[in-house]
């Protein structure tokens, strides 16, 4: 496909960041409190989105990200890095690659959950 | 004709709190019956949706905007654009609707919703804290007969205070459940890590995904001599396991069982 030239452009129609500001100072992955579980940090992913970079897509990072915009706030360059992830993770299901099934469990205490954490997850793990 | 006092607001409840957290209502509408403050409910609201979307899909809005065209309604009936949440999800969804989408993405809402009347953006929506604050911890001060001066650390968490157009104190030095807890006599503790996402979600993998990080925020908050944490969001409260909510403790010490 064409997705190597065309990854940072539709990154930025969908989320309407631009991602070449950035400088790569890591103040995003430092506030992020998810990073334990990701395969790539988020100035790397941001850093492979300015480059156009296939393995975005494929990476788990974007859906791990909860969207708590400790890194937005911080970005000295105005990057919404939430924003990117979000985009990311809708260009995965648009082009069918896609890593949800590997991250639902299987939910067996389904009562004893919290609505809002099943709403949310559903909304975010559909796009 | 509904008898209103001085303090009225219209109550969005949210679906956590009609379900898992059903305690986080009953609290805080016997806080609300002790304080004198009438919440109202929308007589129809829907799922806020927990989260927001982030990117250009404006379809993922209808439900929240669908009931704030509810309030719109009910506004008209107790005379008051207010509209009060007390989970924080329910309270960042909402309030990033009103007052972050822009004019244009409500216009076209607007015009490809068919059956609503349409959203005009007056309704202010306001997390249950800030009514509190309004109200005066000062004068929630009176109701407390005993200082208890448990040493109680407050949990943000994410979405009260971010992003920061819809935060409601400093997104990264909150004061606002310290003051309250203060007031209520109870000896607030505040930690580095209480504005720090609990995982949200990511326990939808698994309680595992957010095992690290849960130790990391109660070690943060036990380290600074917290003997109790309380948090305004049902899903902190799943993932920390170890908290209650602020309107639990305020029951307690303003006396609930006491008021009947």
């Amino acid at each position: 496909m064409n997705s190597v030239k065309e990854i940072a452009k539709e990154v930025k129609l969908i989320s309407g960041q631009n991602v070449f500001a950035c400088y790569q100072c890591g103040r995003c992955s430092s506030a992020c409190p998810m990073t334990e579980e990701m395969d790539l940090l988020p100035n790397q992913i941001i850093r492979l989105v300015q480059m156009s970079d296939d393995a975005v897509l494929s990476s788990v990072t974007p859906w791990i990200c909860a969207s708590c915009l400790d890194c937005t706030i911080r970005c000295p360059r105005g990057i919404d890095v939430a924003k990117v992830m979000e985009a990311i993770r809708q260009l995965s299901i648009r082009r069918g690659i896609e890593k949800r099934e590997e991250l639902v469990r299987n939910f067996k205490e389904m009562d004893e959950l919290p609505q809002i954490l099943l709403v949310s997850a559903f909304r975010k793990y559909t796009g | 004709m509904i008898l209103l006092g001085k303090y009225r607001y219209m109550y969005y409840p949210g679906c956590t709190l009609k379900g898992w957290a059903k305690d986080l209502e009953t609290s805080t509408l016997k806080v609300c019956e002790i304080l004198g403050i009438d919440l109202i409910e929308l007589d129809r609201w829907y799922c806020c949706g927990g989260v927001f979307e982030l990117s250009d899909n404006l379809m993922r809005h209808l439900g929240a905007v669908r009931s704030l065209i509810k309030a719109e309604e009910k506004s008209k009936e107790i005379g008051t654009g207010d509209l009060v949440t007390i989970c924080s999800m329910c309270y960042n969804v909402l309030g990033r609707i009103s007052f972050q989408l822009k004019k244009e993405d409500i216009e076209k809402i607007n015009f490809f919703m068919d059956d609503e009347k349409d959203y005009s953006g007056k309704i202010r929506v306001k997390h249950f804290l800030e009514v509190l604050k309004e109200y005066g911890f000062n004068k929630i001060r009176n109701y407390v007969d005993e200082q208890m001066g448990i040493k109680v650390a407050p949990y943000y968490g994410c979405t009260l205070l971010r992003p920061e157009e819809i935060g409601i104190d400093d997104s990264q030095k909150p004061r606002i459940m310290e003051e309250l807890l203060e007031a209520i006599g109870m000896d607030p503790v505040s930690f580095p890590m209480q504005t720090v996402c609990c995982g949200s979600y990511n326990s939808a993998r698994g309680i595992k995904a957010v095992e690290t990080l849960r130790k990391k925020i109660l070690e943060s908050a036990k380290r600074e001599g917290a003997e109790l944490i309380v948090t305004s969001c049902p899903l902190c409260k799943y993932n920390l396991k170890e908290a209650m909510y602020f309107t639990e403790l305020m029951e307690m010490a303003l006396g609930g069982a006491r008021h009947g």
